[in-house]
Protein backbone atom coordinates (compact mmCIF):
# COMPACT_ATOMS: atom_id res chain seq x y z
CA UNK A 1 0.00 0.00 0.00
CA UNK A 2 0.96 3.24 -0.68
CA UNK A 3 -0.92 5.31 1.47
CA UNK A 4 -3.27 4.11 4.05
CA UNK A 5 -5.84 5.71 6.56
CA UNK A 6 -7.20 4.77 10.10
CA UNK A 7 -9.65 5.86 12.50
CA UNK A 8 -8.93 9.60 10.97
CA UNK A 9 -11.06 12.33 11.90
CA UNK A 10 -10.55 16.17 10.57
CA UNK A 11 -12.80 19.21 12.15
CA UNK A 12 -12.80 22.85 11.69
CA UNK A 13 -14.07 24.00 15.24
CA UNK A 14 -17.23 21.78 16.04
CA UNK A 15 -17.85 20.82 12.95
CA UNK A 16 -16.56 17.20 11.73
CA UNK A 17 -15.03 17.32 7.97
CA UNK A 18 -13.68 13.43 7.95
CA UNK A 19 -14.36 10.42 10.00
CA UNK A 20 -12.65 7.73 8.10
CA UNK A 21 -11.91 4.55 9.41
CA UNK A 22 -9.89 2.81 7.66
CA UNK A 23 -8.88 3.95 3.76
CA UNK A 24 -6.41 2.43 1.61
CA UNK A 25 -4.48 2.87 -1.60
CA UNK A 26 -2.69 0.49 -3.65
CA UNK A 27 1.18 1.80 -5.47
CA UNK A 28 0.44 2.66 -9.33
CA UNK A 29 -3.58 2.03 -9.21
CA UNK A 30 -5.94 5.09 -10.05
CA UNK A 31 -8.72 6.13 -7.39
CA UNK A 32 -11.97 8.27 -7.90
CA UNK A 33 -13.44 10.52 -5.57
CA UNK A 34 -16.60 11.21 -5.71
CA UNK A 35 -18.98 13.69 -3.90
CA UNK A 36 -21.25 16.63 -3.15
CA UNK A 37 -19.48 19.87 -2.93
CA UNK A 38 -18.47 20.19 1.05
CA UNK A 39 -18.08 16.27 1.25
CA UNK A 40 -14.75 16.63 2.46
CA UNK A 41 -13.05 15.71 -0.78
CA UNK A 42 -10.60 19.00 -1.39
CA UNK A 43 -9.81 18.16 2.72
CA UNK A 44 -9.03 14.57 2.23
CA UNK A 45 -6.41 15.43 -0.34
CA UNK A 46 -5.08 17.99 1.48
CA UNK A 47 -4.24 15.40 4.16
CA UNK A 48 -2.77 13.10 1.50
CA UNK A 49 -0.73 15.70 0.13
CA UNK A 50 0.47 16.36 3.55
CA UNK A 51 -0.35 19.92 3.52
CA UNK A 52 -3.29 19.44 6.29
CA UNK A 53 -2.86 17.16 9.70
CA UNK A 54 -5.79 15.40 11.35
CA UNK A 55 -7.11 16.05 14.23
CA UNK A 56 -7.13 11.90 15.13
CA UNK A 57 -6.01 9.03 13.58
CA UNK A 58 -3.16 7.96 11.02
CA UNK A 59 -1.98 8.58 8.05
CA UNK A 60 0.32 5.98 6.61
CA UNK A 61 2.49 6.41 3.47
CA UNK A 62 4.67 3.15 2.42
CA UNK A 63 3.31 1.80 5.59
CA UNK A 64 5.45 4.13 7.61
CA UNK A 65 3.03 6.42 10.09
CA UNK A 66 3.44 10.08 8.70
CA UNK A 67 5.05 12.13 10.85
CA UNK A 68 3.88 15.73 11.71
CA UNK A 69 6.84 17.55 11.75
CA UNK A 70 8.39 19.84 8.99
CA UNK A 71 11.40 18.51 7.83
CA UNK A 72 9.33 14.77 7.51
CA UNK A 73 6.66 16.57 5.62
CA UNK A 74 8.64 18.64 3.33
CA UNK A 75 10.62 14.92 2.32
CA UNK A 76 7.52 13.39 1.80
CA UNK A 77 5.92 16.02 -0.23
CA UNK A 78 8.62 15.57 -2.87
CA UNK A 79 6.92 12.36 -3.76
CA UNK A 80 3.19 13.17 -3.18
CA UNK A 81 2.22 16.24 -4.80
CA UNK A 82 -1.41 18.19 -5.30
CA UNK A 83 -3.14 19.70 -8.44
CA UNK A 84 -5.28 22.35 -6.79
CA UNK A 85 -8.76 22.78 -8.48
CA UNK A 86 -8.19 26.33 -9.13
CA UNK A 87 -4.40 26.79 -9.21
CA UNK A 88 -2.28 29.70 -9.11
CA UNK A 89 0.75 30.13 -11.03
CA UNK A 90 3.61 32.46 -10.12
CA UNK A 91 3.91 35.65 -11.84
CA UNK A 92 6.66 34.69 -13.97
CA UNK A 93 7.31 32.47 -17.23
CA UNK A 94 5.64 29.08 -17.60
CA UNK A 95 9.29 27.73 -18.03
CA UNK A 96 10.49 29.43 -14.79
CA UNK A 97 7.31 28.05 -12.85
CA UNK A 98 7.53 24.34 -14.26
CA UNK A 99 11.53 24.76 -13.47
CA UNK A 100 10.64 25.89 -9.61
CA UNK A 101 10.23 21.95 -8.43
CA UNK A 102 12.74 20.82 -10.37
CA UNK A 103 15.48 23.18 -9.26
CA UNK A 104 14.18 22.43 -5.40
CA UNK A 105 15.30 19.14 -5.97
CA UNK A 106 18.83 19.89 -7.39
CA UNK A 107 18.25 18.78 -11.03
CA UNK A 108 20.95 20.10 -13.31
CA UNK A 109 19.87 22.92 -15.58
CA UNK A 110 20.29 20.34 -18.84
CA UNK A 111 18.33 17.74 -17.23
CA UNK A 112 15.55 20.63 -16.83
CA UNK A 113 15.21 21.97 -19.63
CA UNK A 114 14.71 18.36 -21.40
CA UNK A 115 12.12 17.38 -18.92
CA UNK A 116 9.94 20.88 -18.96
CA UNK A 117 9.91 20.45 -22.74
CA UNK A 118 8.75 16.65 -22.79
CA UNK A 119 6.68 17.90 -20.12
CA UNK A 120 5.02 20.77 -22.17
CA UNK A 121 4.55 18.71 -25.12
CA UNK A 122 2.45 16.53 -22.83
CA UNK A 123 -0.05 19.31 -21.66
CA UNK A 124 0.00 20.53 -25.58
CA UNK A 125 1.65 23.56 -24.41
CA UNK A 126 5.12 23.28 -26.51
CA UNK A 127 4.68 26.69 -27.43
CA UNK A 128 3.90 28.21 -24.64
CA UNK A 129 7.53 27.73 -22.43
CA UNK A 130 8.21 31.54 -22.40
CA UNK A 131 4.91 33.05 -21.99
CA UNK A 132 4.11 35.06 -18.68
CA UNK A 133 2.06 32.09 -16.77
CA UNK A 134 -0.18 35.07 -15.89
CA UNK A 135 -1.46 35.84 -18.79
CA UNK A 136 -2.58 32.50 -19.78
CA UNK A 137 -6.18 31.15 -19.70
CA UNK A 138 -8.00 28.88 -17.34
CA UNK A 139 -7.28 25.85 -19.23
CA UNK A 140 -3.77 26.78 -19.51
CA UNK A 141 -3.29 27.34 -16.68
CA UNK A 142 -4.51 24.02 -15.19
CA UNK A 143 -2.38 21.97 -17.75
CA UNK A 144 0.95 24.40 -16.92
CA UNK A 145 0.03 23.29 -13.26
CA UNK A 146 -0.34 20.16 -13.81
CA UNK A 147 2.56 19.94 -16.24
CA UNK A 148 4.63 21.61 -13.12
CA UNK A 149 3.54 18.36 -11.06
CA UNK A 150 4.58 16.24 -13.60
CA UNK A 151 7.72 17.12 -14.68
CA UNK A 152 8.75 16.12 -10.67
CA UNK A 153 7.77 12.12 -11.66
CA UNK A 154 5.62 12.29 -8.55
CA UNK A 155 4.84 8.64 -6.76
CA UNK A 156 1.08 10.24 -5.90
CA UNK A 157 -0.39 12.73 -7.94
CA UNK A 158 -3.71 13.66 -6.14
CA UNK A 159 -5.62 15.83 -8.43
CA UNK A 160 -8.86 18.13 -7.27
CA UNK A 161 -11.50 18.52 -9.95
CA UNK A 162 -8.54 18.45 -11.95
CA UNK A 163 -11.20 19.19 -15.26
CA UNK A 164 -14.33 21.47 -13.70
CA UNK A 165 -13.33 24.67 -14.47
CA UNK A 166 -11.50 24.17 -17.85
CA UNK A 167 -12.96 23.63 -21.76
CA UNK A 168 -13.62 20.86 -23.30
CA UNK A 169 -10.13 20.77 -25.41
CA UNK A 170 -8.08 21.36 -21.86
CA UNK A 171 -9.75 18.84 -20.29
CA UNK A 172 -8.67 16.05 -22.72
CA UNK A 173 -5.10 17.09 -22.39
CA UNK A 174 -4.93 16.83 -18.70
CA UNK A 175 -7.04 13.66 -18.63
CA UNK A 176 -4.31 11.94 -20.91
CA UNK A 177 -1.46 13.93 -19.12
CA UNK A 178 -2.52 12.53 -15.78
CA UNK A 179 -2.81 8.88 -17.14
CA UNK A 180 0.53 9.06 -19.14
CA UNK A 181 1.78 9.77 -15.52
CA UNK A 182 0.25 6.18 -14.42
CA UNK A 183 2.04 4.68 -17.96
CA UNK A 184 5.27 6.13 -17.58
CA UNK A 185 6.31 6.62 -13.78
CA UNK A 186 3.77 3.84 -12.40
CA UNK A 187 2.20 7.28 -10.52
CA UNK A 188 -0.50 6.50 -8.14
CA UNK A 189 -3.27 8.55 -9.18
CA UNK A 190 -6.02 10.21 -6.78
CA UNK A 191 -8.81 11.82 -8.93
CA UNK A 192 -11.60 13.93 -7.16
CA UNK A 193 -14.53 14.43 -9.64
CA UNK A 194 -17.57 15.31 -10.42
CA UNK A 195 -17.18 13.75 -13.77
CA UNK A 196 -18.83 10.15 -13.27
CA UNK A 197 -18.05 8.98 -16.41
CA UNK A 198 -14.37 9.56 -16.49
CA UNK A 199 -13.62 8.31 -13.18
CA UNK A 200 -16.04 5.33 -14.07
CA UNK A 201 -13.72 4.61 -17.10
CA UNK A 202 -10.23 4.98 -16.04
CA UNK A 203 -9.93 4.28 -12.12
CA UNK A 204 -9.53 1.01 -11.16
CA UNK A 205 -11.82 1.82 -7.94
CA UNK A 206 -13.83 4.89 -6.94
CA UNK A 207 -15.13 6.08 -3.11
CA UNK A 208 -18.04 8.00 -2.38
CA UNK A 209 -17.42 10.44 0.04
CA UNK A 210 -20.29 12.19 1.63
CA UNK A 211 -20.74 14.36 4.78
CA UNK A 212 -17.02 13.42 5.39
CA UNK A 213 -17.63 9.46 5.52
CA UNK A 214 -16.96 7.04 3.26
CA UNK A 215 -18.87 4.77 1.48
CA UNK A 216 -19.92 2.43 -1.68
CA UNK A 217 -18.65 2.58 -5.27
CA UNK A 218 -20.25 6.13 -5.91
CA UNK A 219 -22.78 4.22 -8.08
CA UNK A 220 -25.38 4.52 -5.41
CA UNK A 221 -28.45 6.44 -6.02
CA UNK A 222 -28.54 9.98 -3.45
CA UNK A 223 -31.66 11.08 -3.17
CA UNK A 224 -32.26 14.64 -1.63
CA UNK A 225 -35.15 15.61 1.14
CA UNK A 226 -37.34 16.97 2.15
CA UNK A 227 -39.90 13.87 2.68
CA UNK A 228 -43.49 14.08 3.60
CA UNK A 229 -45.60 11.56 5.53
CA UNK A 230 -47.49 9.65 3.49
CA UNK A 231 -49.58 6.74 5.44
CA UNK A 232 -48.24 4.20 7.86
CA UNK A 233 -44.85 3.96 7.90
CA UNK A 234 -44.08 4.89 4.42
CA UNK A 235 -43.10 8.66 3.36
CA UNK A 236 -42.63 10.21 0.17
CA UNK A 237 -41.04 12.27 -2.48
CA UNK A 238 -43.35 13.88 -5.35
CA UNK A 239 -41.07 14.14 -8.27
CA UNK A 240 -41.00 17.22 -10.79
CA UNK A 241 -43.24 14.90 -12.81
CA UNK A 242 -45.63 13.98 -10.28
CA UNK A 243 -45.15 10.42 -9.64
CA UNK A 244 -44.03 10.04 -5.96
CA UNK A 245 -40.86 8.19 -4.57
CA UNK A 246 -42.12 6.01 -1.22
CA UNK A 247 -39.79 5.18 1.50
CA UNK A 248 -39.47 3.95 4.95
CA UNK A 249 -40.10 6.85 7.74
CA UNK A 250 -36.44 9.21 7.63
CA UNK A 251 -34.71 9.88 10.91
CA UNK A 252 -35.23 13.65 10.08
CA UNK A 253 -37.04 15.14 7.08
CA UNK A 254 -34.48 16.47 5.20
CA UNK A 255 -32.26 12.88 5.25
CA UNK A 256 -30.74 11.47 2.77
CA UNK A 257 -31.96 8.38 0.70
CA UNK A 258 -29.78 5.92 -0.90
CA UNK A 259 -30.60 2.89 -2.70
CA UNK A 260 -27.86 0.70 -4.27
CA UNK A 261 -27.81 0.01 -7.66
CA UNK A 262 -28.22 -3.51 -7.55
CA UNK A 263 -31.70 -2.95 -5.39
CA UNK A 264 -33.63 -1.41 -8.55
CA UNK A 265 -34.81 -3.79 -11.14
CA UNK A 266 -36.83 -3.61 -14.45
CA UNK A 267 -41.07 -3.94 -12.62
CA UNK A 268 -41.46 -6.84 -15.40
CA UNK A 269 -38.87 -8.78 -12.97
CA UNK A 270 -40.62 -8.14 -10.09
CA UNK A 271 -44.27 -7.88 -9.11
CA UNK A 272 -44.65 -4.15 -7.64
CA UNK A 273 -46.45 -4.13 -4.26
CA UNK A 274 -50.31 -3.90 -3.94
CA UNK A 275 -50.60 0.30 -4.15
CA UNK A 276 -47.87 0.42 -6.16
CA UNK A 277 -45.75 2.61 -3.98
CA UNK A 278 -42.19 2.07 -5.18
CA UNK A 279 -42.98 1.49 -9.07
CA UNK A 280 -41.80 4.09 -11.20
CA UNK A 281 -41.76 5.38 -14.59
CA UNK A 282 -38.99 6.55 -16.75
CA UNK A 283 -36.45 6.68 -19.93
CA UNK A 284 -33.25 5.19 -20.29
CA UNK A 285 -31.28 7.88 -20.78
CA UNK A 286 -27.75 6.21 -21.10
CA UNK A 287 -25.71 2.53 -20.92
CA UNK A 288 -21.95 2.95 -19.98
CA UNK A 289 -19.97 -0.17 -20.32
CA UNK A 290 -17.82 -0.83 -16.92
CA UNK A 291 -14.41 -0.93 -17.02
CA UNK A 292 -14.62 -4.38 -16.10
CA UNK A 293 -16.62 -4.93 -18.94
CA UNK A 294 -19.01 -7.75 -17.04
CA UNK A 295 -22.35 -5.01 -16.50
CA UNK A 296 -23.70 -2.53 -18.30
CA UNK A 297 -24.65 0.54 -15.77
CA UNK A 298 -27.79 2.20 -17.35
CA UNK A 299 -29.19 5.53 -16.19
CA UNK A 300 -33.18 6.03 -16.15
CA UNK A 301 -33.85 9.52 -16.00
CA UNK A 302 -37.56 9.85 -13.63
CA UNK A 303 -39.02 12.83 -13.14
CA UNK A 304 -35.22 14.50 -14.05
CA UNK A 305 -34.01 12.59 -11.07
CA UNK A 306 -31.26 9.92 -12.80
CA UNK A 307 -31.16 6.11 -11.12
CA UNK A 308 -28.69 4.18 -11.68
CA UNK A 309 -29.03 0.42 -12.04
CA UNK A 310 -26.30 -2.42 -13.22
CA UNK A 311 -27.34 -5.16 -15.71
CA UNK A 312 -25.32 -7.38 -16.78
CA UNK A 313 -24.83 -7.66 -20.57
CA UNK A 314 -26.82 -10.59 -21.26
CA UNK A 315 -30.11 -9.56 -19.60
CA UNK A 316 -29.07 -5.73 -21.16
CA UNK A 317 -29.03 -7.88 -24.45
CA UNK A 318 -32.07 -9.96 -23.81
CA UNK A 319 -34.61 -6.92 -22.85
CA UNK A 320 -32.99 -5.34 -25.47
CA UNK A 321 -32.85 -1.93 -23.67
CA UNK A 322 -31.89 1.61 -25.66
CA UNK A 323 -31.66 5.23 -24.83
CA UNK A 324 -35.31 6.65 -24.98
CA UNK A 325 -36.63 3.83 -24.07
CA UNK A 326 -39.53 4.00 -21.56
CA UNK A 327 -39.02 1.41 -18.40
CA UNK A 328 -40.85 0.89 -15.43
CA UNK A 329 -38.77 0.58 -12.26
CA UNK A 330 -39.44 -0.96 -8.83
CA UNK A 331 -37.78 -1.08 -5.83
CA UNK A 332 -38.27 -2.23 -2.20
CA UNK A 333 -38.34 0.33 0.12
CA UNK A 334 -36.87 -2.03 2.56
CA UNK A 335 -33.38 -1.25 0.91
CA UNK A 336 -33.67 2.39 1.19
CA UNK A 337 -30.55 3.29 3.47
CA UNK A 338 -30.61 6.37 4.99
CA UNK A 339 -27.57 8.96 4.94
CA UNK B 1 -1.41 86.37 -7.34
CA UNK B 2 0.77 88.13 -8.98
CA UNK B 3 3.59 87.41 -6.04
CA UNK B 4 2.75 83.47 -6.59
CA UNK B 5 3.13 83.82 -10.73
CA UNK B 6 6.57 86.26 -10.37
CA UNK B 7 7.58 83.28 -7.64
CA UNK B 8 6.67 80.95 -10.16
CA UNK B 9 8.28 82.22 -13.11
CA UNK B 10 11.68 83.30 -10.95
CA UNK B 11 11.61 79.98 -9.69
CA UNK B 12 11.30 78.10 -12.72
CA UNK B 13 14.77 80.00 -13.65
CA UNK B 14 16.54 78.71 -10.47
CA UNK B 15 15.47 74.97 -11.52
CA UNK B 16 16.91 75.71 -14.88
CA UNK B 17 19.97 77.44 -13.96
CA UNK B 18 20.60 74.52 -11.20
CA UNK B 19 21.10 77.20 -8.83
CA UNK B 20 23.98 75.82 -6.68
CA UNK B 21 22.45 76.25 -2.81
CA UNK B 22 19.15 74.76 -4.41
CA UNK B 23 21.63 71.83 -5.75
CA UNK B 24 23.44 71.29 -2.48
CA UNK B 25 19.86 71.51 -0.67
CA UNK B 26 18.52 69.08 -2.67
CA UNK B 27 21.36 67.04 -2.27
CA UNK B 28 21.33 67.00 1.32
CA UNK B 29 17.70 66.24 1.16
CA UNK B 30 18.22 63.27 -1.19
CA UNK B 31 20.91 61.83 0.51
CA UNK B 32 18.80 61.79 4.07
CA UNK B 33 16.14 60.57 2.20
CA UNK B 34 18.08 57.65 0.24
CA UNK B 35 19.20 56.51 3.44
CA UNK B 36 16.44 56.56 5.90
CA UNK B 37 14.45 54.57 3.72
CA UNK B 38 17.23 52.04 2.67
CA UNK B 39 17.83 51.60 6.69
CA UNK B 40 13.75 51.50 7.52
CA UNK B 41 12.95 49.32 4.33
CA UNK B 42 16.18 46.65 5.63
CA UNK B 43 14.75 46.35 8.97
CA UNK B 44 11.05 47.19 8.13
CA UNK B 45 10.75 44.36 5.55
CA UNK B 46 11.53 41.33 7.41
CA UNK B 47 9.63 42.91 10.55
CA UNK B 48 6.54 43.05 8.30
CA UNK B 49 7.31 39.87 6.50
CA UNK B 50 7.59 37.69 9.86
CA UNK B 51 4.76 39.54 11.61
CA UNK B 52 2.71 38.58 7.81
CA UNK B 53 4.17 35.25 7.51
CA UNK B 54 4.46 33.45 11.06
CA UNK B 55 1.39 32.96 13.33
CA UNK B 56 2.68 34.05 17.19
CA UNK B 57 0.18 34.78 20.02
CA UNK B 58 0.36 39.00 20.28
CA UNK B 59 0.26 39.23 16.47
CA UNK B 60 -2.78 41.78 16.06
CA UNK B 61 -1.85 43.41 18.90
CA UNK B 62 1.70 44.14 17.11
CA UNK B 63 -0.11 45.20 13.77
CA UNK B 64 -1.98 47.72 16.09
CA UNK B 65 0.68 48.53 17.33
CA UNK B 66 2.37 49.16 14.42
CA UNK B 67 -1.10 51.16 12.32
CA UNK B 68 -0.59 53.12 15.47
CA UNK B 69 2.71 54.56 14.90
CA UNK B 70 1.80 55.42 11.74
CA UNK B 71 0.77 58.83 12.89
CA UNK B 72 3.27 59.46 15.29
CA UNK B 73 3.85 63.28 14.52
CA UNK B 74 7.61 64.08 13.33
CA UNK B 75 7.91 66.39 15.98
CA UNK B 76 7.35 63.88 19.19
CA UNK B 77 10.42 61.33 17.37
CA UNK B 78 11.86 64.58 17.20
CA UNK B 79 11.76 65.44 20.80
CA UNK B 80 12.27 61.46 21.39
CA UNK B 81 15.52 60.95 19.47
CA UNK B 82 17.10 64.05 20.94
CA UNK B 83 16.60 63.02 24.28
CA UNK B 84 18.96 61.00 23.27
CA UNK B 85 21.33 62.13 21.35
CA UNK B 86 22.16 65.55 23.14
CA UNK B 87 24.69 66.57 24.93
CA UNK B 88 23.07 64.74 28.13
CA UNK B 89 21.71 62.26 26.56
CA UNK B 90 22.96 58.05 26.71
CA UNK B 91 24.38 58.67 23.04
CA UNK B 92 25.49 62.14 23.58
CA UNK B 93 29.37 61.08 23.61
CA UNK B 94 28.80 60.91 19.76
CA UNK B 95 28.18 63.95 19.04
CA UNK B 96 25.02 63.63 16.82
CA UNK B 97 23.07 66.22 17.44
CA UNK B 98 22.84 68.66 14.31
CA UNK B 99 24.04 66.67 11.79
CA UNK B 100 22.87 64.56 8.89
CA UNK B 101 23.29 60.86 10.77
CA UNK B 102 20.71 62.76 13.55
CA UNK B 103 18.07 63.20 10.23
CA UNK B 104 18.80 59.57 9.08
CA UNK B 105 18.47 58.22 12.46
CA UNK B 106 15.24 60.42 13.52
CA UNK B 107 13.80 59.42 10.03
CA UNK B 108 14.55 55.82 9.84
CA UNK B 109 12.03 55.43 13.17
CA UNK B 110 9.42 57.81 11.71
CA UNK B 111 9.60 55.77 8.70
CA UNK B 112 10.06 51.70 10.01
CA UNK B 113 6.40 51.75 10.93
CA UNK B 114 5.44 52.80 7.85
CA UNK B 115 8.11 50.01 5.64
CA UNK B 116 6.57 47.24 8.24
CA UNK B 117 2.88 48.06 8.22
CA UNK B 118 2.71 48.89 4.19
CA UNK B 119 4.54 45.21 4.05
CA UNK B 120 2.48 43.41 6.31
CA UNK B 121 -1.03 44.61 4.29
CA UNK B 122 1.12 43.43 0.88
CA UNK B 123 2.10 40.04 2.19
CA UNK B 124 -1.30 39.40 3.82
CA UNK B 125 -2.77 40.20 0.36
CA UNK B 126 -1.07 37.55 -1.34
CA UNK B 127 -3.22 34.44 -2.01
CA UNK B 128 -2.73 31.33 0.30
CA UNK B 129 -2.31 28.60 -2.43
CA UNK B 130 0.56 30.65 -3.41
CA UNK B 131 2.15 29.15 0.24
CA UNK B 132 0.07 25.80 -0.74
CA UNK B 133 1.55 26.12 -4.29
CA UNK B 134 4.98 25.92 -2.79
CA UNK B 135 4.49 23.82 -0.41
CA UNK B 136 3.28 20.67 -2.38
CA UNK B 137 6.31 21.47 -5.02
CA UNK B 138 8.53 20.38 -2.36
CA UNK B 139 9.75 24.12 -1.16
CA UNK B 140 10.56 24.44 2.80
CA UNK B 141 9.72 27.14 4.76
CA UNK B 142 12.72 29.22 3.63
CA UNK B 143 11.61 28.66 0.19
CA UNK B 144 7.92 29.12 0.31
CA UNK B 145 8.57 32.55 2.16
CA UNK B 146 11.08 33.35 -0.80
CA UNK B 147 8.13 32.21 -3.22
CA UNK B 148 5.71 34.96 -1.33
CA UNK B 149 8.24 37.56 -0.96
CA UNK B 150 8.49 37.30 -4.67
CA UNK B 151 4.43 37.37 -5.21
CA UNK B 152 4.34 41.09 -3.36
CA UNK B 153 7.35 42.40 -4.82
CA UNK B 154 5.29 45.21 -6.25
CA UNK B 155 3.97 45.89 -2.30
CA UNK B 156 6.90 45.64 -0.64
CA UNK B 157 8.37 48.36 -3.50
CA UNK B 158 5.54 50.72 -3.09
CA UNK B 159 5.80 50.33 1.02
CA UNK B 160 9.48 51.71 0.39
CA UNK B 161 7.80 54.68 -2.08
CA UNK B 162 5.66 55.59 0.72
CA UNK B 163 8.27 55.87 3.31
CA UNK B 164 10.57 57.77 1.00
CA UNK B 165 7.73 59.97 0.09
CA UNK B 166 7.08 60.38 3.76
CA UNK B 167 10.68 61.10 5.11
CA UNK B 168 11.58 63.85 1.89
CA UNK B 169 8.39 65.87 2.60
CA UNK B 170 9.18 65.70 6.69
CA UNK B 171 9.94 69.36 8.55
CA UNK B 172 9.97 68.35 11.90
CA UNK B 173 12.79 65.81 12.56
CA UNK B 174 14.84 67.77 9.77
CA UNK B 175 14.78 70.91 11.80
CA UNK B 176 14.85 70.01 15.84
CA UNK B 177 17.76 66.94 14.84
CA UNK B 178 19.49 68.95 12.07
CA UNK B 179 19.15 72.36 12.87
CA UNK B 180 18.54 74.05 9.02
CA UNK B 181 22.34 74.38 8.90
CA UNK B 182 23.22 75.46 5.52
CA UNK B 183 25.19 73.62 3.45
CA UNK B 184 24.97 70.53 5.93
CA UNK B 185 21.94 69.88 7.32
CA UNK B 186 19.30 72.38 5.45
CA UNK B 187 16.84 70.22 3.65
CA UNK B 188 14.01 70.79 1.09
CA UNK B 189 11.61 71.32 3.86
CA UNK B 190 13.80 73.29 6.07
CA UNK B 191 14.62 75.31 3.47
CA UNK B 192 11.26 76.20 2.20
CA UNK B 193 10.23 76.77 6.15
CA UNK B 194 13.09 79.14 6.39
CA UNK B 195 12.62 81.34 3.04
CA UNK B 196 8.81 81.42 3.70
CA UNK B 197 9.95 83.17 7.51
CA UNK B 198 12.11 85.70 5.24
CA UNK B 199 9.22 86.17 2.88
CA UNK B 200 11.63 85.17 0.02
CA UNK B 201 9.45 82.40 -1.84
CA UNK B 202 11.28 82.29 -5.32
CA UNK B 203 13.90 79.36 -3.61
CA UNK B 204 10.93 78.22 -1.71
CA UNK B 205 8.55 77.79 -4.61
CA UNK B 206 12.00 76.24 -6.60
CA UNK B 207 12.56 73.92 -4.18
CA UNK B 208 8.70 72.71 -3.81
CA UNK B 209 8.78 71.95 -7.64
CA UNK B 210 11.83 70.00 -7.47
CA UNK B 211 10.18 67.98 -4.22
CA UNK B 212 7.20 67.55 -6.49
CA UNK B 213 9.71 66.31 -9.70
CA UNK B 214 11.39 64.21 -7.51
CA UNK B 215 8.07 62.11 -6.03
CA UNK B 216 6.65 61.92 -9.03
CA UNK B 217 9.78 60.07 -11.11
CA UNK B 218 9.97 57.75 -8.04
CA UNK B 219 6.32 56.62 -9.02
CA UNK B 220 6.85 56.62 -12.79
CA UNK B 221 10.10 54.47 -12.22
CA UNK B 222 7.96 52.39 -10.00
CA UNK B 223 4.99 51.88 -13.06
CA UNK B 224 7.68 52.00 -15.21
CA UNK B 225 8.67 48.60 -13.22
CA UNK B 226 5.57 47.33 -12.56
CA UNK B 227 4.37 47.67 -16.12
CA UNK B 228 7.74 45.55 -17.39
CA UNK B 229 7.66 43.17 -14.94
CA UNK B 230 3.82 42.49 -16.02
CA UNK B 231 4.10 42.26 -19.11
Amino acid sequence: MIFSISDLTKRYGDRTILDIPALSYKKGAIYGLQGPNGAGKTTLLNILALLEYPNTGSVFYKSKPVQYTEPYLQRLRKEVILVDQLPLLFTTSVFKNIEFGLKIRGIEKEERKRRIAKVLDMVGMGDFAQAPAHQLSGGETQRVALASRLVLKPEVLLLDEPTANVDVASAQQIKEASLMARREWNTTLIIASHDRDWLYDVCDEVRHLFKGRLFGSGRENVIFGPWRPHNGNLWEKQLPDGQRLRVPEPPEPDAMALIEPTSITRATDTKPDDCGANVLEGIVSRLILEKTRAEIVATILIGNLPFTLKLSRQKTQQENLYPGQKVTLHYSPHSVKWL
Amino acid sequence: MDLLIDSFVSAIALVISLDKEMVDIVGVSLKVSVYSTLFASLLGIPIGFLVAFESFRGKRFMITCLNTLLAVPTVVIGLFVYAFISRRGVLGIFDLLYTQKAIIIGQTLLILPVVAAFTIAAISRIDQRYRKTALTLGANRLQTAFVIFREARFGIVAAMIAAYGRVISEVGISMMLGGNIRGFTRTMTTAMALEYDKGAFTLAVALGMVLLGLSFGMNLLFHLFQGRVRS
